[in-house]
């Protein structure tokens, strides 16, 4: 099964964060394998899962590049390994 | 994907609004193969043995944190019980290697070490003895040690002796921090059928029955708990109460359970066991105080609470039985004073006594927590609410235990304070009725006949 990473954004829509964000995953060699949106009001929350098998950098360090660019543009990107989420779900 | 968008966003609201963390990680470490006829070889054994075993721990905690995005609150080492460690060395005091104990802690990182402790259920050794006599000494001139004492279980019945000794030591454990409210007093815990695999303090030692190195998670989500209960109509029956608080329970401890296998494959230690236990904290909204007076008792304490805890600690044992391999530890709810925000202030409001935390005490877990009492409470008193407290595991075939501080200089009514995660109490009334000559007989209260099991 492959390695994979959730990774959610959250933040005032504009336009162009979609690109931002999947560009910067993309410079990693993340896969993303599913996208999801919801606005809520002016908010946009993104959820997205990412194929992190073959990324040329860490995890620590595919994490903290995107919180860093979510910090730098304006929006709040979290990123955790599915598993947390599977174990949480799923008996 | 193979989680929907709506359970992603559930489990980052647990964390982000609901508090929902990891307690703690606890290593176990066995070192019984540091004794030494000479007490400073016993010193540098146990000091290097912790620090090769358990390096790299806090760094691998931290690396899963990350990775999950769940917070892992505390990191803690707890080590076989010293009274057996040190007893052929034949000193006159271990508070060396308390010292050992506490330089090990501040050198892999941990915030506390448990084992500062004996096993005197049935009877007391020479070298039981001398830990004992040092307990008071020892939490005072360290961080971060704990100890903890059991003086009782099902099967060997209560040593009133050891109550007895338990009462003096708590007192000048309280004297000797005095000028910090008897804050020694929080490292200390005294015991009925204490449990091998605690992952939580001060009450965790490394089992005899355990093997070298093993990983034991508490986890925690009063919080979690709390959002669920106001969700709820306000018209759902005790039943759907206790439903959606086992399902919630489920996915809290699964989260101990991926947290535990996880450190302990990374560090090539085995996985003991998830330890379920509801913990508050002094943070508003993580108290399970609250969770009592959602539940529809106007204040924690009141009649009816005894019931409703009742109903919390077994939602929270089936829920979280499914979601783990190994259960074990404490696996209740805990109710401490001080650090539980709403249940300090009911003690505040006057809705709680020690008689009903007493009652409590026997449908939850770990009994009389952080309760601050007067300072000029006699010690025999002190024994004798510790006996009360192991009466009711022993017969109820259960852990209990007492932690219990004597703040001196302060009466019923005053503030207590201890800082940070161990908060902050109003002090509580105790009955001054003596039961001195009840303490002073001694001996050993025996098994009760539930003990004959075969």
């Amino acid at each position: 099964m492959a390695d994979r990473a959730i990774v959610t954004v959250v933040g005032r829509n504009r336009v162009g964060v979609l690109s931002e964000v999947t560009t910067e995953i993309a410079r990693m060699n993340g896969n993303i394998m599913d996208i999801s949106q919801k606005m809520m009001g002016d908010f946009f929350n993104l959820i997205m899962s990412v194929d992190i098998s073959d990324i040329s950098v860490g995890f620590s360090a595919f994490k903290e590049r995107l919180e860093k660019l979510g910090e730098e543009k304006g929006y709040r990107v979290s990123v955790q390994h599915e598993k947390v989420f599977l174990y949480m779900h799923r008996i | 994907m193979l989680v929907s968008p709506e359970e992603v966003l559930e489990t980052i609201r647990m964390v982000e609004m609901e508090g929902l963390d990891i307690r703690a990680v606890t290593m176990g470490i066995n070192i019984s193969d540091c004794s030494d006829t000479d007490l400073e070889s016993i010193c540098s054994k146990i000091y290097e043995k912790i620090t090769r075993v358990a390096n790299g721990f806090v760094d691998v905690v931290e690396e899963v944190e990350k990775r999950y995005g769940i917070p892992i609150v505390n990191k803690r080492i707890a080590v076989t019980p010293i009274s057996t460690v040190a007893a052929p060395c034949h000193a006159q005091s271990y508070v060396p290697i308390a010292e050992a104990m506490d330089k090990a802690a501040m050198n892999t990182g941990v915030d506390l070490i448990g084992g500062f402790s004996a096993l005197v259920h049935k009877g007391m050794t020479r070298s039981d003895e001398v830990l004992i006599s040092s307990i008071a000494e020892a939490l005072a001139s360290t961080e971060r040690v704990c100890s903890a004492v059991n003086v009782a279980s099902t099967k060997s019945g209560i040593n009133m002796d050891a109550i007895a000794m338990m009462g003096h030591v708590i007192k000048r454990c309280a004297e000797l921090t005095a000028n910090r409210d008897g804050i020694g007093c929080v490292k200390l815990a005294v015991f009925a059928n204490a449990p091998e695999d605690n992952p939580f303090m001060p009450g965790a030692f490394h089992g005899y029955g355990e093997g070298e190195c093993v990983i034991n998670v508490g986890v925690s989500g009063p919080g979690v708990i709390k959002s669920v209960l106001e969700r709820l109509p306000s018209c759902a029956d005790l039943g759907q109460v206790a439903e959606a608080i086992k399902k919630t329970s489920f996915k809290i401890t699964r989260m101990g359970e991926l947290v535990g296998k996880e450190v302990s494959e990374r560090l090539g230690a085995a996985f003991g066991i998830v330890d379920l236990s509801l913990a508050p904290t002094p943070k508003v909204g993580d108290s399970i105080a609250e969770i009592i007076e959602l539940m529809g008792i106007e204040k924690c304490g009141a009649h009816g609470t005894t019931a409703a805890l009742a109903l919390l600690v077994d939602a929270v044992k089936k829920g979280g039985s499914m979601a783990s391999s190994y259960v074990g530890g404490l696996s209740g709810t805990f109710i401490p004073v001080s650090e539980d925000s709403g249940m300090a202030e009911a003690v505040g409001a006057g809705a709680i006594s020690i008689e009903k935390l007493e009652a409590m005490t026997s449908v939850c877990s770990v009994g009389l927590d952080m309760i601050a009492i007067p300072g000029d409470t006699p010690p025999e008193v002190i024994s004798a609410i510790i006996a009360d407290e192991m009466a009711i595991g022993v017969i109820n075939n259960k852990t209990t235990s007492v932690r219990i501080i004597p703040v001196p200089g302060k009466k019923a009514g005053d503030l207590a304070e201890f800082g940070g995660l161990l908060g902050k109490t109003p002090i509580m009334a105790v009955k001054t009725l003596s039961p001195k000559s009840f303490i002073k007989r001694g001996g050993r209260i025996p098994a009760p006949i539930q003990s004959l099991r075969n």
